[in-house]
C-alpha cells in the first residue's frame, strides 16, 4: 500500500477521495487532538497475546464510550474494569474496519478508587515475585561517607533531608540526582537515577541510594506506587533508603527498599547516627577501658602487695625454723662437746694412770735392774780374788775345776789378787763328797 | 607513605574492639598500655570527626528548571 501525499482539507477541498485516503485525512487532520487528555471509567479491558490492550473508555453519566487501543508496556500501572483513568493519545479511524478509537500513549490513574486498587494489584503481584522478601534487604553502613540522593531540588524533602543530615553527621559527600517526582516524567526520572548511580557508584564509593520525596495526595505519590521504580529500586546494586511521604503513608517503594524511612528527615535520621550519641558512646567507651586499665593496675598492685606480705611471711617463717634448727644443733653440739671433754678427761684419767703405773714399773724395773746389777758385780771374780780366792789354770790356760782336770808332776798357774805363781802338782787328793 | 584518610567507622570499631578486648581478657600489660594509647587517640580523633558539621552537595546535572516545583504539603 502506498501513501499518497495527502491535500490539504481546508486549502485544497477534495471532491472525490478513496476510502483509504479519506480516513487518512480524517486521522492526519485529528492529530491536533493528541495531547488532550480524556476521562473516563474502564471496562471491557482485555490484552491478547500479552502484547495488545484494548479497553472501553466510557462516561458515568451520560451514554458515551470510545475504544482504546494500547500496548502493554505503556501501561506503568495495573488497569482494570471500573477503574477511573485518564488517557492521552491520538485519536484515530482504523482503515481496515473503518472504527475509531485512541491510540493511547499514556494513561493516568485518577481518583482515590483507582489508586488503591492499582495499588494493591501492584503490591500483590511485586510481593508473589519476591520483591518484598526480607531475606534479601542489605544492611545500610553505619556511617556511610558517600551517598546517593534522588529527589527534587524544589521539594521540602531535599532541605529537610539535608538539614537533618547536617545535624546528624558531617563531613558526607552527597551525590544529588535531580529527579521529578510527581506527575509526568516522575518514573522515568527516578529509574534514571537509579540507572546513573549503578552505573557510577563504584567509581565514587557510592554506598547507598536515599530516594526521598514529601508528603501529598495519593495521586502525586503514584511515582513511587509505580511497578517501574519499584524494580528500579529491587535491582539496585546499591542498598536503597526510601523516605516517602507522611508516617502515615505507604508507598510500593517502601516494601521494596532496604531500609525504609518514615518521611524524608527520618531517612536522614535512620542512615546516620546522631553525633550526641555517637560522642556519648566513644566517651563511654573511654571511661570503660580507663577504669578497666585501672581496675588491672590496682589488681597487679593488689597481687604484688600480696606477693611481698606472703614473702616476707614466709622469710620469718624460715628464719624462725631456721633458728630452731641451729639452735637445735648449737644445743646438740654443745652436748657433744660435754661428752668430748667428758672422754678427755676420762682419757687425761686414763693417761695419768698409765703414766704413773709406767713410772712405777720402770722404778721397779731400775730396781730389778740395780738389784741384778749388785749380783753382777758380786759374781766378778776379781771380787772374790779380793776376798783372798785364787784361780788354777792349767798350762793350756783352762781353769781347774776338779781334781780329774790335773795330773801330778802338772805345772799349774794360781791367780791371786795382786798377782800368780806357778807350782807343781805333788799330790792330789780328791775329797769324797 | 601519605597517611590512610581517616575513616570514621573503622576507627570507631577499632575503638570497640579494644573495648571489647578490655572488657573480655586478661591484657598483658604492655600490650594494655599500648591499646589504652591507642584507643584515646582513636577517640580523640573520632571526636574531631565529630565536629565537623558540613556536608558536601554534587549535583549530578540539572536537568529541570527550577519551575517544575513539586506540590509538596510537608
Amino acid at each position: 500500500m502506498t501513501k499518497k501525499k495527502q491535500p490539504n482539507l481546508f486549502t485544497e477541498p477534495p471532491q472525490v477521495l478513496s476510502v483509504f485516503d479519506y480516513i487518512s485525512l480524517i486521522n492526519s487532520n485529528l492529530e491536533v487532538l493528541s495531547d488532550i487528555a480524556v476521562e473516563g471509567e474502564v471496562s471491557e479491558f482485555k490484552v491478547s497475546q500479552e502484547k495488545w490492550v484494548t479497553f472501553r473508555l466510557k462516561d458515568e453519566k451520560e451514554e458515551a464510550s470510545i475504544e482504546c487501543f494500547t500496548v502493554i508496556f505503556k501501561l506503568n500501572q495495573p488497569v482494570e474494569d471500573g477503574m477511573k483513568i485518564r488517557v492521552i493519545g491520538r485519536p484515530r479511524i482504523y482503515p481496515r474496519y473503518g472504527k475509531f478509537s485512541i491510540s493511547v500513549e499514556n494513561i493516568e490513574l485518577t481518583g482515590e478508587g483507582s489508586l488503591k486498587r492499582a495499588f494493591e494489584l501492584t503490591k500483590q503481584k511485586l510481593q508473589v515475585e519476591g520483591l518484598f522478601d526480607e531475606e534479601r534487604k542489605r544492611l545500610i553502613p553505619e556511617f556511610p561517607k558517600t551517598i546517593g540522593l534522588i529527589t527534587s531540588p524544589d521539594a521540602a524533602a531535599y532541605t529537610d533531608f539535608l538539614k537533618v543530615l547536617k545535624h546528624r553527621f558531617g563531613g558526607i559527600k552527597i551525590y544529588f540526582f535531580s529527579a521529578r517526582v510527581q506527575g509526568k516524567g516522575a518514573v522515568e526520572d527516578i529509574i534514571e537515577g537509579f540507572d546513573w548511580f549503578n552505573q557510577n557508584h563504584k567509581k565514587l564509593g557510592i554506598q547507598l541510594v536515599v530516594l526521598t520525596r514529601g508528603g501529598g495526595a495519593l495521586e502525586d505519590l503514584q511515582a513511587f506506587n509505580s511497578e517501574g521504580v519499584a524494580r528500579a529500586v529491587f535491582s539496585s546494586k546499591i542498598p536503597v533508603v526510601c523516605g516517602i511521604g507522611h508516617e502515615r503513608d505507604e508507598s510500593l517503594v517502601d516494601f521494596v527498599a532496604d531500609l525504609r524511612a518514615s518521611t524524608p528527615s527520618n531517612a536522614a535520621e535512620l542512615i546516620t547516627r546522631g553525633r550526641d550519641d555517637v560522642g556519648a558512646e566513644i566517651e563511654g567507651i573511654v571511661q570503660n577501658i580507663e577504669y578497666l586499665l585501672k581496675h588491672s593496675l590496682e589488681e597487679k598492685q593488689s597481687f604484688l602487695n600480696h606477693f611481698f606480705s606472703n614473702c616476707s611471711h614466709f622469710i620469718s617463717e624460715k628464719t624462725y625454723e631456721t633458728k630452731q634448727i641451729l639452735s637445735t644443733f648449737f644445743h646438740r653440739i654443745e652436748a657433744i662437746g660435754s661428752v668430748i671433754s667428758q672422754k678427755k678427761q676420762e682419757i687425761g684419767f686414763v693417761l695419768t694412770n698409765v703414766e704413773k703405773s709406767i713410772k712405777n714399773h720402770l722404778i721397779t724395773f731400775n730396781r730389778t735392774v740395780g738389784q741384778q746389777e749388785s749380783l753382777l758385780k758380786s759374781y766378778n771374780p776379781l771380787g772374790v780374788l779380793k776376798r783372798g780366792y785364787g784361780i788354777i789354770r792349767n798350762k793350756n790356760g783352762k781353769i781347774i775345776k776338779s781334781t780329774k782336770d790335773m795330773l801330778i808332776g802338772d805345772n799349774i798357774e794360781t791367780v791371786i789378787r795382786d798377782g800368780n805363781f806357778i807350782s807343781k802338782v805333788q799330790t792330789i787328793k780328791p775329797t769324797n763328797s | 607513605m601519605p597517611e590512610k584518610e581517616f575513616n570514621f567507622k573503622e576507627a570507631l570499631e577499632e575503638l570497640k574492639k579494644i573495648n571489647e578486648e578490655f572488657d573480655s581478657e586478661e591484657i598483658d600489660l604492655d600490650i594494655a598500655l599500648e591499646k589504652f594509647k591507642r584507643g584515646l587517640e582513636l577517640a580523640k580523633k573520632c571526636k574531631e570527626k565529630l565536629l565537623e558539621v558540613e556536608n558536601e552537595v554534587i549535583k549530578i546535572k540539572e536537568k529541570f528548571s527550577a519551575s517544575t516545583k513539586t506540590q509538596e504539603d510537608n
